[in-house]
């Protein structure tokens, strides 16, 4: 893509200040304590076309990390990287190592279903299964072979609460998931999603095809999850980048361009690219 | 103007409907005054001495349809979810060519399939003197339902959507149980919609199972016997039909056997229909 293209896009408004004073900064966050994830030099290709290179990166356990970047930059592509949803993609190579708690994810051996249950997903569109609210949510555990009706009952509840659905739905738990409204369906998809436990949550755009009211309630849910979760979110939305994350890191053209606290990216940037895209001169 | 003629055309089809029922029932009228119904029940088929019962041949066409849709069943659901899931897209493209194909043999052909292969084969592996049997012609129907039936299962498996494929992936279900979970309960309607389309195609299925049935008028000994040779209602209509002569009872026997087949499609596409407004 050339420069003159990229100034061509219409500029996006934004309600974000930009400090005067702008002082280089290292492509990470400055005292990552405590790392959930740790990617080290990821490179991924579609065919011949690469479109990850090289990525390294610390994530933040139990905070909320925020991929932004413009489409084709391969946010979407990293986030799927973290539990392996690539894999089924025809045609993709990955090279490099994901460490999920000391662990790569791309070791040989690694049981991938079991790895989907410790990184959870949540997708752009709300997907429940086309059965009722309490089985959606139930459904993880029965596959693990969890029959017992108290247990059921009880992680159906609090995964309810946990996802904000609960007083919502709790009269009408065994009516079709598919009567929900898109904002509670996506919801139940995270109340689905974490019924099953895992350690880190990833939220693909989830609240892109969302209401404005649905989008404020998921991001109030993202910032009551991350007490329990690592989350890390795609999201197309500076704003809501802005609002939800604790760490924000931007891509373009499947390099990681900049890393850091999100106060920091988006009032003091370290970088041209980044600062060129937040104040919206990239499309 | 349109509009009358939308509703002339629709009368029309409608009346054909009706007058197919009409006629059927007024062709078999002559039996019905003389014996009632119980001749359906009845275990002879003998027109020399008025002896029209049903029973051989509905038992007859009973085992040759179940016994088509438990062979092809599992074969074309297993093709199917290799086709949509497992196998590379050019392959793939390749089967489903294959299968488009064996559905538009004509069935004749198969028949003459049947004699050459499987009647020998049956022979020699059962060691019988005729291979013409139950068995025979439910083998042969499957082989005939079953491109038809997996590429509408394919279909049906393939409409999945991929959204509900993440969903069962993400949340950590191996690929048997994304099958066995997502897959197949969602397809199954349309699946199911396969089965009795073929069903109804191996039910009024005539010279094929004519060539290899054995079209002997009575009942299996014992009932489970499948190595026998039988009669179905389409294969007795297809030898007896040029034989018997117009207006005697012998033919209104003939044309109650159509009744009852046309009668066996109707409940068949009810079936159908109900499944659909299940799916809603």
């Amino acid at each position: 893509m050339s420069e003159e293209t990229v100034q061509n896009a219409a500029p996006k408004t934004h309600a974000i200040n930009m400090s005067a004073l702008k002082k280089p900064r290292r492509a990470q966050p400055e005292a990552p304590k405590d790392i959930a994830i740790h990617v080290n030099d990821l490179k991924l290709y579609y065919g011949d076309k690469q479109a990850l290179n090289g990525i390294h990166m610390q994530i933040p356990r139990k905070k909320v990390t925020a991929f932004i970047g413009p489409s084709g930059c391969g946010k979407s592509t990293l986030l799927r990287c973290f539990n392996r949803m690539n894999d089924l993609v025809d045609g993709v190579r990955i090279e490099g190592e994901i460490n999920l708690d000391g662990d790569n994810i791309y070791a040989r051996g690694v049981d991938v279903a079991d790895l989907r249950r410790r990184v959870g997903m949540v997708f752009q569109k709300p997907n429940p299964f086309p059965k009722t609210i309490y089985e959606n949510v139930a459904y993880g555990l029965r596959i693990q072979g969890v029959n017992d009706r108290r247990i059921l009952d009880e992680t159906v509840e609090n995964s309810l609460r946990g996802a904000a659905l609960w007083d919502e739905v709790k009269d009408r738990l065994n009516d079709n998931a598919f009567g929900l409204s898109g904002g509670q369906q996506q919801r139940l998809v995270i109340a689905r999603a974490i019924a099953i436990e895992p350690e880190v949550l990833l939220l693909d755009e989830p609240a892109s095809a969302l209401d404005p009211i649905s989008t404020l309630k998921i991001e109030e849910l993202i910032y009551e999850l991350k007490e329990k979760y690592t989350i890390v979110i795609v999201t197309h939305n500076m704003q809501q980048a802005a609002r939800v994350s604790d760490y924000t890191a931007f891509m373009y053209m499947g390099d990681l361009i900049e890393f850091s606290d999100t106060d920091t990216l988006f009032t003091n940037p370290a970088k041209k690219q980044t600062e060129d895209y937040i104040t919206g001169r990239y499309g | 103007m349109l509009r009358a003629w939308l509703y002339a055309s629709t009368l029309t089809a409608l009346l054909a409907v009706l007058a197919v029922f009409g006629f059927l029932l007024h062709a078999s009228w002559p039996l019905l005054a003389e014996q009632g119904v119980a001749f359906v029940a009845e275990p002879e088929w003998f027109p020399y001495e008025d002896l029209f019962g049903l029973l051989p041949v509905l038992i007859g066409s009973g085992w040759v349809v179940l016994l088509a849709l438990l062979i092809a069943l599992p074969c074309a659901v297993a093709a199917a979810v290799l086709n949509a899931e497992l196998l590379p897209p050019r392959m793939r493209a390749g089967l489903r060519f294959v299968m488009a194909l064996m559905a538009s043999v004509p069935s004749v052909v198969y028949g003459l399939i049947g004699l050459w292969l499987l009647l020998p084969l049956l022979e020699s592996q059962f060691d019988l003197l005729t291979g013409r049997s139950l068995l025979a012609a439910g083998g042969l129907l499957a082989l005939m339902i079953l491109p038809t039936l997996m590429l509408l299962s394919e279909e049906a498996i393939a409409k999945v959507s991929a959204e509900q494929r993440d969903a069962a992936l993400a949340l950590g279900f191996d690929w048997t149980r994304m099958l066995s979970r997502v897959l197949l309960p969602q397809a199954w309607p349309g699946i199911r919609l396969a089965l009795l389309l073929s069903l109804g195609r191996a039910m009024g299925e005539t010279v094929a199972v004519m060539l290899v049935v054995g079209s002997l008028d009575r009942l299996p000994q014992p009932l489970y016997n499948l190595l026998q040779p039988a009669q179905t209602l389409t294969s007795r209509i297809g030898r007896e039909m040029a034989e018997a002569s117009l207006g005697t009872v012998h033919w209104a026997a003939l044309m109650s056997s159509g009744l009852a087949l046309a009668l066996a499609a109707v409940l068949i596409s009810l079936l159908a229909q109900r499944g659909r407004a299940h799916e809603i």
